[in-house]
């Protein structure tokens, strides 16, 4: 099998120096919120300024640990000031208790720490101008914050198969060392979401690989509870997903399943957002002389690509009979219900329905002509 | 809580500890439920992911699948007058499922603290889910908790091999 090591580090030589930005695509990793913030909460302290700079080494000996939730703290502060206690009373006692003359309780201030560690270097940035502070990088999550982790061969490699997941229809496909481990697309079951087609399409395996541990899966809604869970039932690394969904749960607004603290496996959440091109736009040939009540109407233009299946999604209305129209995009599956196609203008001559979705916004063209007011209402895929 | 259960819904509970205790005698992780309507079983199963290799084929899952074969489209108005009997409260996937399914109520053991999707870790509220499945929680839960501790007994990776294998005996299940 071939490996997608020696390749990815030349291609990422390329990019980096040569043509960075070679592919167009933006994939925003959806992060917990303490990794995204800046800056993080402080809280006071007591700290003793001491003028004699010669005492620091013989008192810091003298002093005890700071407890566990402060061990991110230095002890010492830029002017010198030491860290006694969070409590004024303890602390006043403690520096009573060194019992050195030149350390006086008219020497306590009180001071403002960082109340928590670091966990990036942008909240570590923050955090030193308050107080010296300790810090360990997660060059992972490093590479994630600054974009350097979207490296070219990334990119050529996620466009490949969130491709290979639409092109299944609202489909999910889950990958390991850039090999298709499992596929599904929605079926007629009740609860036939494409993760779960996917994981149970996927045969027993034996020895050390065990179900989907470490794949990349992508998929085209971005998955509801139960799917999010199988997901984590299958031991995925990472989700790459090209749509919000009405009822997907891990995006910024909802619960996040894969942030949530109890569950004893998590995987890292991407949503794809593809680059726009020629394929984005699907035309609708209209044939001549047919009737607008007939789901045959409108017809898609290429092979293989047929009206939704009736079933799970009661949203794949294809047309109705009176005279409304409901197109599905095909690139993001997306429909898009439009009101009344003026009929006297499409009867009997061969025109196209063209519909254009960008960021949630659906332009439907009749024969070359925009109908914005005719679009009643976009309706958000569900998983 | 067992004071509001009636005759009929320990008979269907008992059923659902007997899959239980059957999936554990086959080294999986002890849960069995079975679905009923109009106090007549519709559905039945029990944990099978060991034995298929499929991580989502839990008890609750392996029933509805069998609905879905039985009755195919009927099955979705069948599963809306359904309560579902489980021997633990069901994995976030399951309770997911069992809200999008809309099932009428779900008589459960144990809470699941790790897991647990109606109220343990995952509620309806957070599945963008409508709260209106009738709940009867912690039933038998002792008898509940006592078969997952068997099976992760059994399951213990320091335990001799000769030990693994071990039946529990039933009275320390009960």
């Amino acid at each position: 099998m071939l490996t997608e090591e020696p390749p990815q580090k030349i291609r990422k030589l390329n990019s980096s120096i040569e043509t960075p930005n070679l592919v167009k695509l933006e994939v925003i990793p959806i992060l917990d919120p303490k990794l995204k913030c800046s800056e993080i909460p402080t809280t006071s302290f007591q700290a003793i300024q001491l003028e004699n700079k010669r005492v620091i080494g013989q008192i810091i000996g003298r002093l005890k640990e700071l407890p566990e939730e402060f061990q991110h703290l230095k002890r010492v502060g830029k002017d010198g000031s030491v860290l006694i206690s969070e409590n004024k009373n303890d602390s006043e006692q403690i520096v009573l208790d060194l019992g050195n003359p030149v350390v006086q309780l008219k020497n306590l201030k009180t001071i403002l720490v960082p109340a928590i560690k670091p966990l990036t270097r942008r909240q570590f940035d923050f955090a030193k101008q308050v107080w010296p502070t300790g810090f360990h990088p997660n060059h992972e999550i490093e590479r994630i914050l600054d974009g350097s982790w979207l490296t070219e061969s990334l990119k050529v490699y996620i466009i490949k198969w969130s491709q290979y997941a639409i092109d299944l229809k609202n489909g999910c496909i889950s990958v390991q060392n850039d090999v298709l481990l499992s596929s599904g697309s929605p079926s007629t079951h009740p609860l036939g979401h494409a993760v779960m087609e996917m994981v149970g399409n996927l045969p027993k395996r034996t020895g050390s690989d065990y179900l989907g541990t470490g794949a990349d899966v992508f998929l085209v809604n971005e998955p509801c509870a139960m799917c999010s869970m199988a997901l984590v039932h299958f031991r995925i690394k990472r989700l790459f997903y090209v749509r919000s969904s009405k009822n997907g749960i891990l995006k910024d607004d909802g619960w996040q399943l894969h942030l949530e603290p109890s569950i004893n496996h998590h995987y890292e959440v991407y949503k794809v957002n593809l680059p726009e091109n020629e394929d984005d736009i699907r035309e609708l040939s209209v044939p001549t002389n047919n009737s607008l009540s007939s789901p045959s109407w409108l017809s898609w233009p290429s092979p293989g690509s047929s009206p939704p299946p009736s079933g799970r999604s009661q949203r794949s209305t294809w047309t109705d009979s009176s005279g409304y129209v409901s197109v599905k995009h095909q690139a993001v599956f997306i429909n898009a219900i439009v009101k009344k196609v003026d009929v006297p203008t499409l009867a009997g001559i061969d025109g196209v329905v063209t519909v254009t979705i960008n960021e949630g916004t659906v332009s439907v063209k009749i024969n070359g002509h925009f109908m914005r007011d005719e679009v009643l209402k976009v309706e958000e895929s569900a998983c | 809580m067992s004071e509001e259960l009636q005759e009929d819904d320990r008979i269907f509970l008992e059923q659902a500890f007997t899959l239980a205790e059957e999936a554990l005698n086959q080294d999986e992780v002890p849960v069995g439920c079975v679905f009923v309507v109009d106090g007549q079983e519709i559905g039945r199963g029990r944990n099978r992911v060991n034995e298929t290799g499929d991580p989502t084929r839990h008890a609750e899952m392996v029933a509805v699948t069998e609905i879905w074969n039985k009755y195919g489209e009927e099955s979705n108005n069948l599963f809306k007058k359904s309560v579902l009997y489980v021997s633990l409260e069901p994995c976030i996937m399951c309770s997911s499922a069992m809200y999008q399914l809309g099932i009428r109520k779900m008589v459960y053991g144990a809470e699941n603290p790790r897991f647990g999707g109606v109220r343990s870790v995952g509620s309806a509220e957070k599945y963008r889910e409508e709260n209106n499945i009738e709940i009867v929680a912690g039933v038998w839960a002792e008898r509940s908790v006592g078969m997952l501790k068997a099976f992760y007994e059994k399951q213990n990776p320091f335990a001799p091999p000769e030990k693994r294998k071990t039946k529990t005996p039933k009275s320390e299940i009960k």
